[in-house]
């Protein structure tokens, strides 16, 4: 039984558990839908970030059916996905598992978020932690503070207001 | 910004605006330029992270599905094998000098180039741009090309993916001091692509194959000692060398 407790703080040999568990069983489900091994396995890779990240941004929370069928329901869905991207068809995919949220970012301002990235880096481990709890996470500011032990809400906007001034400003040197 | 924009914008992210905020949110987006551009700012940042932080669970998970290398497997028969034969011919001298595979063979056995993890390269979609046709190339095994398109990228940018690729590049032809020279240079400052642990394995292994057995010892110890993804390796790989 796996710790989802675990998986919110992304430990990873929770993570290599779940990985490992459900790998075979993924990739002989996946199969009968023609995709090459390479590619399902990618596919696997990302339903299992998919499920890490719902994870912590709380979606799981109330999980009402096992791990696996949450699993495997994400899974079938980025399938057709993926396969609706390399046939240039465009097959609807119901039953999503309940809250669960993927979003694609378009790859159009890849330089841009690349350099956001780079960047993100040089602001310091409480920047990065703040901007990944309040974006990444979609924690709200009130249980960022709590998390973070900030004394209050405005000192931690405060924080916050300078990390994205701090970031804006390396972005344009 | 004013005080009542940056809340409509926190609490969009916060997904907490009201209908009526929703409405006026809709309409700054639309009219209020310095609105929206504050707000595609924080948007790039969310997106900017999540590209992040993904790439780094892909980095692990890749991690997980490295087996064993074909010939560190062939190196344990020969373990086995030795011991055995240890205790049966007692000739310890003949099989710790003769038959203990080399430098250059256990190079061999843990060598790999480090995948593409930043850059995916989709089959058919023509992506444009220096980094992709860097990675393409790096990709396609053509390292003289991507060694030099890596080197650009850095002195453009000093992305820290393209000093790390460059160095991956040089060690793939076999000019191994280069990548060595790129390596003990560099300084990564985040570990979210694995660089700053594979910085060290790489020139751990880079070492070893110069023969520079106390120089990859130095790394291989940094590495078994903390808990990071070459743990493992760097723990076997030290109990093979002398």
């Amino acid at each position: 039984m796996i710790d989802l407790n675990l998986l919110k703080i992304a430990d990873p040999k929770a993570i290599e558990q779940v990985y490992k568990t459900h790998k075979k069983a993924f990739m002989t489900f996946g199969s009968k839908y023609g995709l090459v091994e390479d590619e399902l396995l990618d596919v696997y890779q990302d339903t299992i970030i998919a499920l890490i990240e719902n994870i912590r941004k709380g979606h799981l929370n109330n999980l009402q059916v096992e791990l696996k069928t949450y699993l495997f329901s994400v899974g079938k869905y980025l399938i057709f996905k993926r396969m609706n991207s390399i046939k240039k068809t465009d097959t609807i995919i119901e039953n999503l598992p309940k809250d669960f949220v993927w979003e694609d970012f378009d790859d159009e301002k890849e330089e841009l978020l690349s350099k956001i990235s780079t960047n993100l880096k040089l602001l310091g481990e409480q920047c990065y932690k703040i901007l990944t709890l309040f974006y990444y996470e979609e924690k709200k500011l009130d249980e960022i503070q709590k998390t973070l032990k900030y004394e209050n809400k405005d000192v931690l906007k405060s924080q916050k207001s300078r990390c994205l001034n701090h970031l804006k400003k390396l972005l344009n040197k | 910004m004013s005080l009542e924009n940056e809340i409509l914008i926190e609490k969009y992210f916060e997904n907490q605006l009201s209908k009526e905020e929703k409405l006026i949110f809709e309409e700054k987006i639309i009219n209020d330029e310095r609105f929206s551009k504050a707000f595609e700012f924080e948007r790039n940042i969310k997106k900017s992270i999540h590209l992040t932080e993904r790439e780094a669970l892909k980095v692990m998970l890749k991690g997980f599905d490295e087996k064993p290398h074909r010939r560190v497997i062939s190196f344990r028969n020969w373990y086995w094998l030795s011991a055995a034969a240890m205790i049966i011919l007692g000739v310890l001298f003949w099989l710790s000098t003769e038959n203990k595979p080399n430098n250059e063979d256990l190079y061999l056995s843990y060598y790999q180039n480090y995948p593409n993890v930043v850059e995916p390269i989709v089959r058919g979609e023509g992506n444009q741009g220096d980094k992709n046709e860097a990675f393409k190339a790096y990709e396609q095994e053509k390292y003289q090309k991507s060694k030099v398109l890596f080197h650009n990228i850095f002195d453009k940018t000093k992305a820290e993916y393209a000093l790390f690729y460059e160095s991956q590049s040089y060690f793939a032809l076999g000019e191994t001091q280069k990548g060595i020279d790129i390596l003990e240079n560099a300084s990564f400052t985040d570990d979210k692509y694995q660089f700053k642990t594979q910085q060290k394995w790489y020139l751990a292994l880079a070492y070893l194959k110069l023969n520079k057995i106390e120089n990859a010892k130095k790394y291989l110890y940094i590495l078994a000692k903390s808990e990071n993804i070459q743990q493992e390796n760097a723990s076997n790989l030290l109990k093979l060398l002398p």
